[in-house]
């Protein structure tokens, strides 16, 4: 694992943060493959850099303001897990939400291939054979 | 704030930025640890100045070497200084490009630093030295 790819992520959730997908997308492979969750209604995957304008364009559009915050990265074997929490103010209520997303995340030479979205911190986990003990978070 | 700390953290950062490990070890308290940012893959500090350095030489190795620059320095009392490090890096193999940006508290004991604590928010370190923002 090279930690060059840790940085990558970092900077990758910095400038989605900053100016949204576009400005994040100079940081995925044009053949990116995002993968939602089993649980996920809407189409499973979604190609490249239009599928990832797609994707966020589905889920954006339930929020008036929305980040990712970084919580944390785990190496395992060629992969990172990413740990993040997805804030944001419901479009219409103003209400806020708070939930743990968790990823696992794959870049090469530099840019990011493909990511395998949960829904839960303990389902991203679970994914990759860890527990919450193993990556050292708070219950 | 004291500036012969801020100087000798900077000189550290400048010995590094030259690979002089010589100088960097002798800037550095033979008790050195760093401690990870929370988001950090690394769990546990690094102990010992020559293990610290075998860590930063290793993460920084993927990176075309550029320099750093220690901003917004703020003195944190008790030999402690609170500040940005950042720089804009070039991935040598991918050519992808980020910008670093952390916030340290070094800690330091007789004119040498004793202990780096990373942060990826300000005020979590601000938080860490009882300051706000």
């Amino acid at each position: 694992m090279s930690r060059e790819n840790v940085e990558i992520v970092r900077a990758t959730f910095e400038a989605f943060n900053r100016g949204g997908i576009e400005a994040a997308l100079s940081y995925f492979d044009p053949e990116v493959e995002w993968l939602g969750p089993p649980e996920w209604l809407e189409e499973h995957l979604y190609k490249g850099h239009d599928g990832m304008r797609r994707i966020a364009g589905v889920w954006g559009e339930n929020f008036d303001e929305y980040r990712l915050d970084l919580e944390k990265l785990i190496e395992v074997g060629d992969e990172l897990l990413v740990l993040v929490y997805q804030r944001g103010r419901i479009k219409g209520s103003g209400d806020m939400i708070e939930q743990p997303i968790g990823y696992e995340w794959y870049v090469r030479d530099g840019r990011t291939v493909r990511v395998q979205v949960h829904f839960s911190w303990e389902a991203a986990l679970e994914a990759v054979g860890l527990s919450e003990q193993d990556a050292h978070l708070e219950s | 704030m004291s500036r012969k700390n801020t100087e000798t953290l900077q000189e550290g950062l400048d010995a590094f930025f030259r690979r002089d490990r010589e100088s960097w070890l002798a800037l550095s308290d033979p008790a050195f640890e760093s401690v990870p940012s929370l988001d950090w893959p690394e769990m546990e500090p690094i102990r010992g100045a020559e293990a610290a350095w075998d860590f930063y030489i290793e993460t920084d190795e993927p990176w075309e070497r550029t320099p750093y620059e220690l901003v917004d320095l703020r003195d944190a009392g008790a030999e402690r200084v609170v500040g940005q490090m950042r720089r804009e890096m070039r991935g040598k193999a991918s050519g992808a490009t980020a910008t670093y940006s952390y916030w340290v508290v070094a800690t330091f004991r007789s004119g040498r630093v004793l202990r780096i604590e990373w942060f990826s928010e300000r005020r979590d370190a601000l938080e860490a030295v009882g300051l706000s923002e």
